[in-house]
């Protein structure tokens, strides 16, 4: 730290000039003039070119259990979804209430949110959305009521678990909380607001939809079976994501760590799916499994992470931490009221990943006024709680939001952000309350 | 020079068989291009400018649900990995297709077909031509000066008579 600080451009002072790197590259990403993956590359070059890191400094700022979690988890989601098992499953749903509009508005939610809490949001809405619109143009519905809930409860399925939600992985990551640290505190309260926003929508819009028998026929007539591309890689892809999910959960006594079980399942899939096939095909398939990584979250991550690794090392975080603390007096209670609420009306208006990632080094920082880092696990509940549900307030606050709008638009279903946000905003102060009476009530 | 010109588009174009307007309905069209068996139609406005085109496959795409006709716009990991599932009838089919028989073209058009200029090197419309695309317009300033098919391309260089 000291020979970073001594080679600082011009003899400026690192806090001052860490400051403005990291105001500057915030207000890009914020402005979206750039796209954020290259604007947060910038802003962490500029760190050490200014000599506030080393390059072995800037590396080190880089967690690598996050990006192989990530990576991991997004080689295996794209590899499972050729099976067709997602279509599968929303087809499947929609049957299963005998193709009553407001019955399928329901499930697919459940669906939605179910698969989220396992996969990346925005993945999960790429592959429902689809299918959800076949199906609401053979009900002859209006399919809005059923994108509107499916972004909602992708965002708050992916909160009930570490890999559901980026936010999540970061904080997994970062903190060294478990699958199973993550299952236990939040995904009660999420099965709460889940059952919450089930009702809000059908009392909206459910209880108002009608179709005729004769429609919900050639719905019921839709065979699910027929959506399954590869029965074999179904099996193999079942298989790892089970042993997956199992290894997270029992991630403590097998003494690993969640980085290395997702690029172990990842490893394992792609051996499972290139086995056996010649090495031309074997190099064609790989490519496009690696092409589906968003290599956009990636390098933003990447960025990011030396950026705050900068402001880190310069002191900043820990001013801010002790503000944060004179702020609220040093009361425990406060602060994790205010982490809630504060990451969730900011989570609905910016991005949440560049929030998180500063939040958490600030948060682990009053770790000493708070008696120890294990005293913080209320403090990262409220985090990801307030980060993960505040992304539903507006149609920019998650990815997944804009995601579904554009596949909206491009169908010719017009999708605005006031009509969006004058419902969903509300909704989302409704689940950011039930979250603050659980807090209090499991926590405080 | 005689080498030079011959070796652009100029030198193969036709004249298109049937030219229609934005306002022209689908039934109009679907009728055209069924009866004399044409794979793409260029629609241009009443002075002649060039709107875009009409590919058969548009035709096609309306008697699909939308979300698959849609599908080249889409996110790759939005496209439906199988349709099978959804089965409709030729009944179905045809109701679908009848609900856009009214649509004035102008809504149904492919803008991404590859427009040609008469200076555009001929190999560049083979390529074109080769990746599935059966007429090519040919537009200079905004006009449409003539077309570029697959037949007469295949009748010229294999010496059809």
């Amino acid at each position: 730290m000291h020979a970073a600080a001594s080679g600082v451009l011009l003899g400026l002072n690192p806090l001052w000039l860490a400051t403005v790197v990291m105001i500057v590259t915030y207000g890009v990403i914020i402005s979206e003039r750039l796209n954020r993956s290259i604007i947060a590359l910038l802003g962490a070059m500029l760190m050490v070119m200014f000599g506030l890191l080393t390059q072995e400094q800037a590396v080190a700022g880089v967690d690598f259990n996050t990006i192989g979690l990530l990576v991991g988890m997004m080689v295996i989601v794209s590899i499972t979804r050729k099976s067709g098992v997602f279509e599968y499953l929303a087809i499947w749903s929609a049957k299963l209430v005998k193709a009553n509009p407001s019955g399928i508005l329901a499930m697919l939610a459940v669906v939605t949110a179910v698969v989220s809490a396992l996969l990346d949001n925005v993945t999960t809405v790429l592959l429902v959305v689809p299918v959800t619109l076949v199906i609401t143009e053979a009900l002859k519905v209006n399919p809005y009521p059923f994108l509107f809930s499916q972004i909602l409860a992708s965002n708050i399925g992916g909160t009930a678990t570490l890999i559901g939600d980026p936010p999540n992985i970061l904080i997994g990551g970062q903190v060294g909380l478990s699958f199973n640290d993550f299952v236990i505190n939040l995904a009660p309260v999420i099965a709460v607001i889940l059952i919450v926003h089930v009702i809000s929508i059908h009392l909206i819009w459910g209880r108002g939809m009608a179709s005729t028998a004769e429609l919900r026929a050639r719905v019921m007539a839709f065979d699910e079976s027929e959506a399954i591309t590869d029965a074999r890689l179904l099996k193999r892809a079942s298989l790892v994501l089970a042993l997956v999910i199992v290894a997270f959960v029992m991630a403590r006594s097998l003494g690993l760590e969640s980085g290395t079980i997702g690029m172990a399942g990842a490893a394992l899939l792609l051996m499972l799916d290139n086995l056996g096939k010649p090495a031309e095909h074997q190099s064609e398939n790989v490519v496009k499994v690696y092409n589906e990584i968003e290599w956009i979250t990636i390098f933003f991550f990447v960025g990011l992470f030396i950026v705050i690794a900068g402001v880190e090392h310069a002191g900043l975080l820990r001013l801010l931490a002790d503000q944060l603390l004179a702020a609220t007096g040093g009361d425990f209670k406060v602060t994790g009221y205010s982490i809630l609420w504060s990451s969730a009306f900011l989570s609905a208006i910016v991005d949440n990943i560049p929030f998180v990632a500063t939040m958490i080094p600030l948060i682990k920082s009053m770790a000493p006024a708070f008696g120890g880092a294990d005293a913080l696990m209320p403090l990262w509940w409220c985090l990801s709680l307030g980060a993960c549900l505040g992304g539903n307030g507006t149609l920019i606050g998650a990815s997944a939001n804009l995601t579904v709008a554009g596949i909206a638009e491009r169908n010719g279903i017009p999708f605005r952000f006031m009509a969006y946000t004058r419902i969903a905003f509300p909704l989302m102060l409704i689940h950011v309350a039930i979250c603050n009476v659980y807090v209090w009530w499991r926590y405080f | 020079m005689k080498h030079d010109q011959e070796s652009l588009c100029r030198s193969i174009m036709s004249d298109p068989p049937a030219v229609l307007k934005p306002a022209d309905s689908v039934s109009v069209a679907l009728q055209t291009m069924v009866r004399e068996r044409l794979p793409a139609l260029p629609v241009v406005d009443t002075d002649g400018r060039y709107v875009g085109m009409l590919p058969r496959s548009r035709l096609v795409a309306l008697a699909m649900p939308r979300v698959l006709s849609r599908d080249t716009d889409q996110q790759p990991l939005a496209r439906l990995l199988q349709v099978g599932f959804i089965r409709d009838s030729l009944a179905d089919l045809q109701e679908r297709m009848a609900a856009a028989a009214n649509d004035p073209v102008s809504k149904h058009l492919d803008r991404e077909v590859p427009v040609l200029s008469p200076d555009t090197p001929l190999m560049n419309a083979l390529l074109f031509l080769y990746r599935q695309r059966n007429v090519l317009p040919v537009v200079e300033n905004g006009k449409l000066l003539g077309i570029v098919s697959v037949w007469d391309v295949l009748a010229r260089i294999g010496r059809v008579k």
